[in-house]
């Protein structure tokens, strides 16, 4: 007996699924609109006997209705879609969703802030294998291959492309041979 | 015959070879790999890339472009996933035949479509060149300016459904561009008096956080997946030549890959969608589509491997990216100095012959690596989710930072990636964005240029090129009017 086709047709790859979010988020951007238009007097010169396509504000101006209009379209949209249908994925669990990357944010950030002082390889090795035990692998083997990861990152990047990336203040404390290999490649 | 030659001493050079291989076979782990792609990999490579001679630079970018979609039918076919978002309708008939049994025969089609399209792709750019070197030089400021409008009207008008916030992600896009000092006068827009607003917001920094931080953190946040190592039999060699069985699928799915390649802000999403739409319809098998055809696979795979030599052409020709990736590769030449445009041609012909000759070389590199070596490399498919967002966000950091360290610099690409991510969870468009802040810029030096030479509104359009573009803009808005008009009927009338 054949078995039922996996697709209908290539129709359905171009229908995403409704996440009724979409909500949050086009009010958020209406309202960021709205508070740039407000801001437009504040944060736009004029220049004095140019025309309207040659003042220094036009493509900011433009854009700023530009997010307004269709804006204010997209939020008509998805407030008829929200109020037709009760389907689609609830807004509570994807807010948070939303939320909790601030935590990676901060894992991203921290990260940024410690480079400078402690210098790349140590930073990187720190923040990957720190970073692999908070995500839950406890294994020797993902441990070892964050450490690998690190040196390959850290060797590819600064050692062989010579990424303009500072050498850490740590490494000043090192005895001077030492000190000379870390400043220069990693 | 010179030309030929000196493209050919410029790829014998040691960097060009190194960058040839580590681009090919970067590219191919990178596609294989469900949720990386080839925009995070190329965003967090790209300040690398600025300390290599331009073609250098490119040719790794590009072999990254390309090849990712070779080794995206990998996970499509074995996995049911696709490794790039273009590759999901090689999943369609791909993981039918593997459940059949057939994954061999599959990967083997998959490979086979996607050397052709990519060598049909090179071969217009070659075929295409004359006429582009003839024509470019009529490109002025007016055409550009059309051009680019153009392309910012086809990509809000290809996101179906979506064209309200496509089209405001594109004015967002454009807006962020204006921040800081505006070009001519130097008077401060949109700053708040903030010092590290004054200097603008880096597209760079901002193609980091929507492509690579976002999908850090879409993965970090999401689950595992438990999948077993796929595993695929010997013989993909054998099977490779099954596709020129099917030349017409070959040649038509190649030939839309070109044409939307070409076109500003189509991509390679549509060009499969319309190969596999015509593939089906004019198959002598269509009810095989969606159970295991391998026209299916070979429409879909050879379309979207077309377009990243094809995307070239408007960026080597006019300096107008059609799309998000070349919009970052447009940044590589900015920073050399070599203006990509109608001038390129006359000035740098050899640089255009080299850069041909590298993406001939790309494909071939990457064909022979997958037969050599597809077995090995279902290894790195199941790789878990999380974990993989740990190296990207590991990997973002130093696209980020090595630009101008810069914490401000991160802080805001933690911010676009936030952005992103919320962007990817409610299947909302990334690229207007990228393509409002690289088309907007253009747009504005040029509007400022042949507004010189206008007096009234229709002085724009008083050349046979401008007039040409304007139209095809008012082609599409009219087609994309009557077709959402008539879409609208249908609903309102259900039969």
């Amino acid at each position: 007996m054949p078995q039922e086709p996996e697709h209908q047709d290539a129709i359905g790859i171009i229908e995403p699924p409704h996440v009724r979010a979409e909500l949050a988020f086009s009010v958020a951007a209406f309202l960021f609109a709205v508070f740039l238009w407000f801001n437009t007097g504040a944060e736009l010169k004029t220049a004095k006997g140019a025309s309207a396509l040659n003042q220094p504000g036009f493509w900011s101006l433009l854009s700023i209705y530009g997010m307004l209009g269709f804006g204010v379209m997209n939020l008509g949209i998805c407030i008829r879609r929200n109020l037709s249908t009760r389907q689609g994925a609830p807004m509570g669990p994807e807010l948070l969703f939303w939320l909790r990357s601030a935590e990676f944010t901060g894992w991203f950030l921290a990260y940024v802030l410690i480079v400078p002082r402690l210098g790349y390889l140590p930073s990187t090795l720190l923040f990957s294998t720190a970073l692999t035990l908070r995500l839950g692998y406890r294994s020797a083997r993902f441990l070892w291959v964050s450490v690998g990861l690190s040196l390959a990152v850290v060797l590819f990047f600064r050692s062989f492309l010579q990424v303009k990336i500072p050498a850490g203040a740590a490494y000043e404390l090192l005895p001077a041979g030492l000190r000379n290999l870390f400043l220069i490649y990693l | 015959m010179d030309l030929l030659f000196s493209a050919l001493e410029m790829l014998a050079r040691w960097d060009i070879l190194i960058a040839l291989v580590a681009g090919s076979l970067g590219g191919i782990i990178i596609g294989a790999i469900p949720g990386v792609g080839p925009a995070v990999a190329i965003a967090i490579l790209l300040p690398a890339t600025y300390a290599m001679e331009p073609l250098t630079g490119l040719t790794l970018l590009l072999g990254i472009y390309g090849s990712s979609m070779f080794g995206g039918a990998l996970p499509a076919i074995l996995l049911n996933t696709p490794g790039t978002a273009v590759n999901a309708l090689t999943t369609y008939d791909g993981y039918p035949m593997t459940r059949r049994g057939e994954a061999t025969r599959a990967i083997s089609l998959a490979y086979g479509a996607s050397f052709c399209g990519g060598v049909i792709s090179v071969l217009a750019l070659i075929a295409l060149s004359p006429l582009l070197a003839s024509i470019a030089p009529n490109f002025g400021a007016k055409e550009i300016f059309l051009a680019a409008l153009l392309g910012m009207v086809l990509v809000v008008i290809v996101h179906r459904g979506q064209n309200m916030a496509a089209g405001a992600l594109l004015c967002f896009g454009i807006f962020i561009n204006t921040i800081g000092l505006e070009p001519i006068r130097y008077s401060k827009r949109f700053t708040f008096d903030q010092t590290w607003l004054a200097s603008g917001i880096d597209v760079i920094v901002v193609v980091l956080g929507l492509f690579a931080l976002s999908q850090a953190f879409v993965l970090l946040l999401g689950e595992d997946q438990d999948a077993a190592e796929p595993k695929i039999g010997r013989g993909v060699f054998q099977h490779l030549f099954e596709v020129l069985r099917f030349p017409k699928t070959v040649l038509s799915s190649s030939g839309f890959g070109v044409i939307f390649g070409i076109i500003p802000g189509v991509g390679e999403f549509l060009a499969q969608f319309f190969s596999y739409s015509l593939a089906q319809k004019t198959s002598k098998t269509p009810e095989e589509f969606g159970n295991g055809s391998p026209e299916g696979i070979i429409a879909s795979e050879a379309a979207n491997n077309a377009v990243p030599a094809a995307a070239m052409i408007p960026l080597l020709a006019l300096g107008i990216p059609g799309e998000a990736l070349t919009a970052m590769m447009l940044t590589v030449f900015y920073v050399h100095n070599v203006i990509p445009g109608p001038g390129l041609f006359e000035q740098r012909p050899e640089f255009i012959l080299g850069l041909y000759l590298c993406l001939l070389a790309l494909n071939v590199l990457a064909l022979v690596f997958l037969i050599l070596f597809s077995r090995q490399l279902t290894r790195v498919i199941i790789i878990p989710n999380r974990y993989l967002g740990m190296i990207i966000l590991t990997l973002s950091f130093v696209g980020v930072y090595a630009l101008r360290n810069s914490v401000t610099d991160c802080a805001i690409a933690a911010g676009f990636g936030v952005l992103g991510m919320v962007l990817k969870r409610l299947n909302l468009p990334i690229v207007p964005i990228i393509l409002g802040m690289v088309l907007g810029g253009i747009m504005e030096v040029k509007l400022r240029i042949a507004l010189a030479n206008v007096q009234t509104p229709l002085d724009m359009i008083n050349r046979p090129i401008a007039a040409t573009i304007f139209g095809l803009i008012v082609l599409a808005v009219t087609l994309h009017l009557i077709s959402v008009f008539r879409l609208r009927k249908a609903l309102s009338n259900p039969v």
